[in-house]
């Protein structure tokens, strides 16, 4: 589908090369515009908020702000898990902060630009606008998430053909 | 002659000059004295016996409010009391007697046709009309027709007064633009007409009061400091009155240097003159009534709103007051019988008063400020720059020795140094206010240098910064280290540190308070506004404006009070007609108040009006399917209709009211704030608005709740009671879910576990707790495990982050540092009229 792949490849020769955060989510690695980053915590009591979508955990005291917590695992329909590494990155998105519980962080990487590749067409069905774009580097592949496009949506998100199984929030919310 | 009599007679008139048909009490006193005096006359006294009768008659009937044109009445009844003080004084009936007794009764209804007014009575009505207050100027309007229909409105007087009557009728009509300004020029025409009667060799036997304008210039030279044949002892004893209203009258102007707005201080000043204007004309002092008149149109005008009382003008009030008290001087030596001479300058001083602009005198500095060589330096000096005192600034400037100074400092007492100084001749007035005009300029100056322009979100901020010190420092102070174990010194800091994270909460929660008065003076001139379009009269009385209040709420109170103002004013309030007809007082009286009570600010809107008509309300509500039936509901059931969407019960659409923002508006904006509205009515007696609203919103009075895993704040305001039902109180109806039963009052049951999935909670209400919450008039039974306690949180929008959560207000850091929600109540019950079908039909099939 050229329609999606144009707007993505724009995206990244607009951005692509720099600082990134890598992490891990189960075995696929992303990474995060360092810039976005604003700082790394471990795991807190997170109060849930009802009646909201399911990647929404809760939110939780950031030194007394109230910011709001995301699972990526549930924003990109991949299965709950808490493990020993599991964290919360600390993002900065639309002007407003949020957390992002991830499996594991790993590095920041240097991306040159060059080894940046537009995000591959999956087929009707997949949305991949919101990744920036896919690095491939010392044999590793990193998909880079563009936080915005990633935090502007209410609804899950569906990266590959095999976690795209349809669900309704609402339901699994009961 | 009796002089005890006169005497009374003129203290009577003196007293009666500043009053208004409104003034009741002082009314009431100078009937019963009037009484007393006619009963005392002898039979023999005939004329002087009935006439004074018809003027205790004159004023009661004013006091009655029955008399459609109270202040003519009383113009009249006072004219007729000055011709009756003449001929006592004289001993014989005067020439001005018969025609005053005449238009008294004439004024009474007792005369046979209608009432024809003289043009002086039209002088004396005009005068005491207000340019905020034109009330009376339908009945001016009628009276100068009548004097126009008359053959005494010589061709020469004719112009003049067409002319006035034409002014007057547009500011009867409302299509004056500027009423002050035409009302001036009415003024002006009226006195010229008087100028032109008494110009013409046909003019009456009059003592003329004023002389003729033109003559201005000529007139001292032709006015004797005493008229030939004074009343030497009645003269003393007003020179006596004289010297306090003077001296009440410099009091008053220091005030004014501090602050020029002050309407007290201006009052005062202008009663002095007045006072002293009517007395001095009773005894024939010309030039004293003359200079007092003239100083009294300055005052009035700054009363009136249209000059400040500073710069060239206070100036001149000054040197007015100066020359008065020199005026006194000068008669007291004449009085003793010594050659007294006319104070210097006394001309020029008339001529300036009588058109000060032209002299080129504004509200600004006439003269270059006063230097203070030694004072300013030294003060710059110091790191806070200090304002000079007073008495130092006289003492640099060299206009009073610092020997006297401290003498009056000594002796000082109650009042201000400045009064002190001038009272015992040690300073004059002039130099004292200027002294005081100086010192208010530095202290401005200090003041600018100490404030700094903070932005609002950084407020905010160090706000909310301070709220979780307070949080965090209690998580310190009740952590098992420090309650549970033997550092007894560290309790000690932890304590000591507690007060000072206290005491800079309660600082940084005064930093965002600002008070009503603003806000208070907005609603104040709104009042007026309406008024004056209206054609009502309108006493707008506010207190507690100090009363301190969020600096966001300020601005959102503002529109719903505006609107409740004009409300007030345009339906409360009856027409003046229509209120003196009902025996009400023609000046409506609308009350703004504001106070604290508890955690909470109270203001109240009253009116002494018409007050909210059930019957009208209920046909209304019916009409608009708001009700089914009017069947047993509550006074304050019905009242709270007029807060429905779409509800107005103006009878007509005015060009101020009804517009479509209604109460409903109104109601919204004062929930918005977490307030609350409440009305209380009397057919005929008024209606008054409460409106309760928190101290800040940053804070939420709320009770911590338990629903399973979950904890909660439920808004303290909107909680009416708590309580545990038996088993038998719950009922469970087909279509309408559950309901509780308390006090024979069926309560909807909410869920919050159900609305909110939260696991583990106990699902049976009679092992759980029900709290009674209030929404939009009705009340809900919610749900709970139990409750864990007050608490005062900081409110978080979660707005911003997560978008509107349906029945969460926001969020707040509890006292363990984790974040609880706050519900809302609106909300919930929202969210569980949405879910109703659902549930019932997850109550009927057998598998649920």
């Amino acid at each position: 589908m050229a329609s999606t792949a144009t707007p993505a490849a724009s995206a990244a020769s607009r951005s692509a090369g720099g600082k990134f955060l890598t992490f891990f989510l189960g075995q696929e690695e992303y990474g995060l515009e360092i810039l976005k980053v604003q700082e790394i915590i471990g795991m807190l009591d997170i109060t849930p908020v009802p009646r909201t979508p399911p990647f929404v955990r809760g939110v939780i005291n950031l030194r007394g702000k109230v910011i709001p917590i995301i699972d990526l695992r549930r924003k990109f329909g991949m299965a709950a898990a808490q493990g020993e590494e599991t964290c919360i990155v600390v993002v900065k998105a639309h002007g407003v902060e949020t957390g992002l519980v991830v499996d594991r962080v790993s590095e920041v990487l240097d991306i040159a630009e060059e080894d940046v590749e537009a995000p591959p067409d999956f087929g009707a069905g997949v949305d991949t606008s919101f990744l920036l774009g896919i690095a491939k580097s010392d044999k590793r592949v990193q998909l880079l998430l563009d936080i915005d496009k990633v935090l502007a949506t209410h609804e899950a998100l569906t990266l590959s053909p095999s976690a795209s199984q349809p669900h309704t929030p609402e339901e699994e919310n009961r | 002659m009796d002089r005890e009599r006169q005497r009374t007679l003129r203290r009577l008139l003196s007293m009666l000059g500043g009053l208004r048909p409104q003034d009741r009490e002082g009314l009431g006193a100078a009937a019963s004295v009037l009484e007393e005096i006619w009963t005392a006359l002898p039979e023999e006294a005939g004329a002087l016996r009935e006439a004074l009768q018809l003027c205790q008659e004159g004023l009661q009937a004013v006091l009655a409010e029955t008399h459609p044109e109270p202040t003519r009445l009383l113009a009249a009844a006072v004219a007729a009391l000055a011709a009756c003080a003449q001929c006592n004084q004289q001993a014989q009936e005067g020439p001005a007697l018969a025609p005053a007794l005449h238009a008294l009764r004439q004024a009474l209804g007792k005369g046979q046709e209608e009432p024809v007014p003289s043009l002086d009575e039209l002088l004396a009505l005009f005068v005491q009309l207000e340019p905020d207050n034109t009330a009376d100027v339908p009945a001016l309007v009628a009276a100068l027709r009548a004097f126009l229909a008359t053959p005494a409105a010589t061709p020469a007087l004719r112009q003049p007064l067409q002319q006035a009557l034409a002014y007057l009728e547009a500011v009867r009509d409302g299509t004056a633009t500027e009423v002050a300004a035409a009302l001036t020029a009415a003024g002006q025409l009226l006195a010229a007409a008087a100028e032109a009667r008494d110009a013409a060799p046909a003019a009456r036997e009059d003592v003329p009061e004023r002389p003729p304008q033109t003559a201005a210039a000529g007139a001292v030279s032709g006015m004797a400091l005493l008229p030939p044949g004074a009343e030497i002892e009645l003269i003393g004893d007003f020179l006596v009155e004289c010297r306090e209203y003077i001296e009440q009258a410099e009091a008053a102007l220091l005030a004014l240097e501090t602050d020029p707005e002050d309407p007290e201080a201006l009052n005062t000043v202008f009663r002095a003159f007045h006072t002293i204007k009517g007395t001095a004309a009773f005894l024939g002092l010309q030039l004293v009534s003359e200079l007092a008149h003239r100083a009294e149109t300055l005052l009035s005008r700054m009363r009136d709103g249209e000059i400040r009382c500073t710069g060239g003008y206070a100036d001149l009030a000054l040197q007015a007051v100066d020359m008065l008290k020199a005026l006194a001087q000068a008669l007291q030596s004449a009085l003793a019988g010594a050659s007294a001479s006319l104070p210097a300058g006394l001309e020029a001083l008339l001529d300036l008063l009588a058109h000060p602009e032209a002299a080129g005198i504004s509200e600004e500095e006439t003269s270059p400020p006063p230097s203070l060589p030694d004072l300013v330096p030294r003060a710059g000096e110091q790191k806070t720059r200090a304002v000079p005192r007073l008495g130092d600034i006289l003492v640099a400037q060299q206009k009073v020795p610092r020997e006297t100074v401290e003498q009056a400092v000594a002796q000082q007492g109650q009042e201000p140094l400045g009064v002190t100084l001038t009272r015992s001749g040690a300073a004059q007035l002039c130099d004292v206010a200027h002294a005081l005009r100086l010192q208010r300029r530095l202290l401005q100056d200090g003041q600018q240098s100490a404030t700094v322009r903070v932005r609002t979100d950084r407020l905010d901020r160090l706000i909310d910064m301070v709220g979780e010190l307070v949080i965090a420092h209690s998580m310190v102070a009740q952590d098992h280290v420090v309650i549970h174990g033997k550092h007894h010194e560290l309790l000690k800091k932890v304590a000591h540190v507690g007060k000072i994270v206290r005491e800079l909460q309660d600082l940084s929660m005064a930093m965002r308070m600002v008070p009503l008065k603003s806000t208070f003076q907005k609603m104040a001139r709104v009042a007026r506004d309406v008024a004056t379009r209206q054609g009502k009269a309108v006493q707008f009385v506010t207190e507690g404006e100090e009363t301190e209040i969020d600096r966001t709420m300020v601005d959102v109170l503002n529109d719903p009070l505006v609107h409740m103002v004009r409300n007030a004013v345009d339906h409360g309030l009856e027409p003046p007609e229509e209120r003196q007809r009902l025996g009400k007082p023609r000046t409506g009286t609308v009350r703004l108040a504001a106070y604290h009570a508890g955690s909470s600010v109270v203001v109240e809107l009253q009116d002494d009006g018409r007050g909210l008509c059930r019957e009208k309300i209920l046909e209304k509500a019916l009409a608009r399917g708001l009700i089914a039936s009017a069947q047993g509901l509550a006074d304050h059931e019905v009242f709270s209709l007029i807060f429905a969407p779409g509800f107005s019960t103006a009878e007509r659409v005015t060009e101020v009211s009804g517009r479509g923002v209604g109460m409903d508006v109104v109601k919204r904006h004062i929930e918005a704030l977490r307030g609350r509205i409440d009305i209380a009515s009397e057919p005929g007696r008024g209606t008054t608005f409460t409106i309760r609203l928190p101290l800040t919103l940053a804070i939420t009075d709320g009770m911590l709740v338990r629903i399973g895993t979950q904890r909660y704040i439920l808004p303290t305001m909107s909680i009416a009671v708590s309580f545990r039902p038996e088993p038998s109180a719950l009922r469970t109806v087909v279509g309408q879910g559950e309901l509780v039963l308390l006090r024979g009052e069926l309560l909807p049951l909410l869920r919050l576990h159900r609305l909110f999935a939260i696991p583990e909670a106990e699902p049976d209400p009679t092992r759980g707790l029900l709290v009674v919450i209030q929404v939009h008039e009705r009340r809900y039974a919610l749900l709970v495990d139990e409750l864990l306690g007050q608490q005062q949180v900081v409110a978080k929008s979660l707005r911003a982050s997560l978008g509107e959560v349906p029945g969460i207000a926001g969020a707040a850091i509890l006292g363990d540092g984790r974040v609880g929600l706050i519900l809302d109540p609106a909300g919930l019950v929202a969210l569980a009229r949405e879910r109703l079908p659902a549930e019932t039909a997850r109550m009927t099939p057998p598998a649920a």
